[in-house]
């Protein structure tokens, strides 16, 4: 007796369930968070194989690090010693600008900005899919991290916070084709919107008229607009501007601060200003 | 268990840090697990299990949740098609058919990525697609030692 459905057609609607499901998971995950959960126990599962899978690299570094010489080390402590004379001098200069910058909003009836709070943690482990530039970092909730924490490393801003663990939480990079970040130009204080176009060394500024007063070596810096960076926080250099015949828009590239493909330790931001 | 044990030996490959300027050229572990369960262990293979394994591999990569069961079912089923009769063939013939079906997997994937507004690139898709196929002989030859281990252990032999 031949079967009522051929063995294809039981495959085909099994698929035709399985996609309706796939895409229902994708948008009950990007547009509603609704998965966070599911994503959270998984991530958890998941510690052991991503220490396993790193322990060839840790062991590399470690290796590295003991097989040194000691006249590389002491290289490296002089330099230590000098870079440390130097902040200490550039730590003097910023308590005499803070102290002017004070009285300047006291005079002028304008309330204080508050010290940044800032928690450092450790890259953990890297997207290892090429289009997706997204790394966890070693704090999470118990550490007081939140969702939309911007994060810095010592030359500027890396990306924000987008999804938290207990002892971990994965950080979108300023250079991931899905981040923007309203901007100023620190010279001209032009205000624009950069956006990452999927390359480590590149971000974009969109919708920049082409008369904007922007040059080549200017410096873009969050603006605080939207709320979710504080102002001020070096972003980006700016490496080239052209103009294009016949658009009413410069294209503007410049090329992030911080080194994001190699990224080790990180500060997070706790003053968010995002709801 | 079988099963569980070469998900947790592609999750590992998945998850090691390669060096950020060659990501394109590192093979996809999760389609080639997904290609020796459909050619190979067929007849104990379900959607059901790549929809599992689509899981951790989007938490890993992190991907939306639900990107690569779709990628997955549709493999399988592509594999639930003509890959039976593929197992039989030299490793080299082999490649000859996962190839194709590795490049209406990038083309997905593509699509995909663009209505989700990433920045993909095909070309960097393609090759991966190509690096993907030339790791298959040794990852099937690595799955089956897996398979073979863990088999025999849970059957306490």
């Amino acid at each position: 007796m031949r079967p009522l459905f051929s063995q294809s057609s039981v495959a085909a609607v099994r698929l035709a369930i399985a996609l309706v499901t796939a895409f229902a998971m994708m948008v009950l995950d990007v547009r509603v968070g609704a998965l966070n959960d599911v994503r959270l126990v998984v991530k958890t599962l998941l510690v052991p194989i991503e220490a396993i899978a790193s322990a060839p690299v840790g062991m590399f570094d470690w290796a590295q690090e003991v097989t040194r010489s000691r006249s590389s080390l002491e290289l490296d402590r002089e330099q230590l010693q000098l870079e440390n004379e130097r902040l200490r001098i550039e730590q003097l200069e910023l308590q005499s600008l803070q102290a002017e910058n004070a009285e300047l909003r006291r005079l002028l009836d304008v309330s204080q900005r508050q010290p940044a709070r800032l928690l450092q943690g450790q890259v953990q482990s890297i997207s290892t899919d090429p289009f997706i530039h997204q790394v966890t970092i070693s704090r999470g909730s118990n550490a007081g991290v939140e969702e939309g924490f911007p994060v810095l490393s010592a030359e500027g801003l890396v990306g924000q916070v987008i999804a938290v663990y207990p002892h971990a939480a994965d950080v979108l990079l300023i250079s991931d084709g899905r981040h923007q970040i309203p901007i100023q130009v620190q010279r001209s204080r032009i205000r624009g919107i950069a956006r990452g176009i999927g390359r480590w060394d590149q971000l974009e500024m969109v919708n920049l008229p082409e008369t904007a007063d922007i040059q080549v070596g200017d410096i873009l810096e969050t603006s605080g607009l939207g709320g979710r960076y504080p102002q001020g926080i070096p972003v980006a250099r700016v490496t080239g501007v052209t103009q294009l015949s016949g658009q009413p828009f410069a294209r503007v590239i410049a090329e992030p601060l911080s080194a994001l493909n190699r990224l080790n330790l990180v500060m997070i931001s706790l003053d968010s200003e995002a709801p | 268990m079988s099963f569980v044990a070469t998900l947790i030996l592609t999750l590992i490959l998945t998850a090691v840090p390669w060096p950020l300027a060659g990501l394109g050229v590192v093979p996809h572990w999760g389609f080639l697990l997904i290609a020796w369960w459909g050619i190979a262990r067929h007849y104990q293979f379900s959607m059901i299990l790549a929809f599992l394994a689509s899981i951790p591999v989007d938490v890993i990569y992190g991907t939306p949740l639900g990107f690569h069961a779709l990628l997955f079912s549709v493999m399988t089923y592509l594999l639930t098609l003509f890959g039976t009769r593929v197992w039989q063939v030299n490793w080299l013939r082999q490649m000859v058919v996962i190839f194709p079906v590795l490049l209406v997997m990038m083309s997905l994937s593509y699509w995909a990525r663009v209505l989700l507004g990433q920045d993909a690139h095909y070309g960097v898709l393609f090759l991966q697609s190509v690096t993907t196929a030339v790791a298959w002989p040794v990852m099937r030859s690595l799955y089956d030692w897996v398979y073979d281990h863990s088999h025999h252990q849970a059957e306490g032999t």
